[in-house]
């Protein structure tokens, strides 16, 4: 009897311990579910004061480590500005375009657009448990951008990539040119990853866009 | 001398260990998460285990080691709204939020009945949790854990299949009490969740 107890016990501890393994909830997540649309803005801004924008043409790359870009990816640039141009019109702003902004014609606010991206480094321990420490974006935090999460032995180590859009939104009367400093009255952050097609990529793009200015709603002026 | 003093212990805790009963269990732990930390993983748990040893003291009170492990997780694609001082913002994208929890206890308990017949009992464990709680958002990730003490009054019942084996089911409201803080640095940090478990139990008497 002692013998078949032990046994009962033998079968029954690894029967558990792999019903929680395979229990585990798998979310089937796609490459959009790591899309991540940040808006914030300032308390004190009275959007409805605004009537017109300057949308800067061009998309500034900043890199991680504060250094220049050389040779960036400019393929999807047209598209960010066109849509986030397209969103700020349906909101009810005008646009003045930069060729056409002097002392004597300044828009409201000044809308600015660049991005960010890194190569990330990721870590799967290869057994079970590791559904606890793996993931992309293993060891980062939001905000402070990326850096090594650090290692165990064994495993396998592989990269990715992930992107970071920001739109900056900086009212043109608070803009402080002699000592550089802006109050920034609203901004959108996108971040997701860039591993994918570049059909996706651009669709997502879009996408998240809309979704920073869909959960902005205090930005509209109609 | 030292070789009769160890004799003497080894006969001593022999004849202890052999009049004493003793009952292990090991258990499918479902959970049911309450107050607090409902609002943050709404689903219950249907992953968890439990192992556990009692040794009975006298025919009907036992006291025991307990160890778990339940599992909560749910996906959650409400945006999170932030309410800064200077600034308001908003946070959307798809969040798995876990809550991982590691239910290490003493306990004592009291049985009703005979020890052949169906057995219902009450008990009472004390000791700490380690609770992990989780929130992956886009490629981020963002972890608190904490070691919280706690306490889980207990019923159950304990139904024979032959002299040795038993069928265990229990009831236990988990409550690990506030420890450090969590996500986002918050404060009353305290989780509870009600447990529900069944499985084997394994006497070593007749």
């Amino acid at each position: 009897m002692r013998k078949l107890r032990l046994k009962f016990a033998l079968i029954i501890v690894p029967i558990l311990l792999l019903s929680l393994n395979s229990c585990y909830t798998d979310y089937g997540l796609s490459t959009q579910d790591y899309d991540i649309v940040a808006t914030f803005f300032n308390k004190s801004t009275d959007f409805k004061q605004f009537q017109t924008f300057t949308l800067i043409d061009s998309v500034v790359r900043v890199r991680d480590d504060g250094g220049s870009t050389s040779n960036p990816d400019t393929q999807y640039d047209q598209q960010i500005l066109n849509r986030v141009a397209q969103n700020l019109e349906d909101y009810g702003y005008t646009p003045i375009p930069p060729d056409q902004v002097d002392s004597t014609n300044l828009p409201d606010v000044f809308i600015l657009v660049s991005t960010v991206s890194s190569t990330n480094y990721a870590y799967s321990p290869g057994y079970w448990w590791g559904y606890w420490g793996w993931y992309p974006g293993w060891g980062y935090y939001p905000g402070y951008g990326p850096g090594w999460g650090g290692y165990y032995p064994g495993g396998v180590t592989y990269t990715y990539t992930t992107g970071s859009l920001l739109i900056n939104m900086l009212e043109a009367a608070n803009i402080d040119l002699a000592n550089k400093t802006a109050v920034i009255n609203w901004a959108a952050t996108v971040n997701g990853l860039l591993d994918d097609s570049r059909a996706n990529i651009s669709s997502r793009i879009n996408e998240a866009i809309d979704q920073s200015f869909k959960q902005s709603t205090y930005l509209e002026i109609n | 001398m030292r070789l009769k003093f160890i004799i003497t212990f080894t006969v001593l805790v022999s004849v202890t260990s052999f009049a004493q009963e003793f009952i292990s269990d090991f258990t499918w732990n479902f959970g049911f998460p309450l107050g607090k930390m409902k609002e943050y993983v709404e689903e219950n748990s249907y992953r968890g285990f439990g192992i556990e040893g009692r040794r009975f003291i006298n025919k009907n009170l036992s006291a025991g080691l307990f160890f778990g492990w339940n599992i909560f997780d749910q996906r959650v694609d409400k945006p999170i709204e932030i309410d800064g001082e200077n600034y308001g913002g908003t946070v959307s994208g798809t969040q798995i939020r876990y809550v991982n929890s590691f239910p290490m206890m003493a306990n004592m308990h009291y049985y009703f009945g005979k020890r052949k017949d169906v057995r219902f009992y009450l008990g009472a464990n004390a000791g700490v949790y380690y609770i992990l709680q989780r929130l992956d958002l886009g490629v981020w990730r963002l972890d608190s854990d904490n070691w919280h003490l706690g306490i889980a009054p207990e019923a159950g019942v304990l139904i024979p299949l032959d002299g040795q084996s038993h069928i265990i089911v229990n009831l236990k409201y988990n409550y690990a009490f506030d420890a450090g803080t969590g996500l986002g640095g918050k404060e009353d940090n305290y989780y509870s969740y009600w447990g529900l478990n069944f499985g084997f139990a394994f006497s070593n008497m007749f």
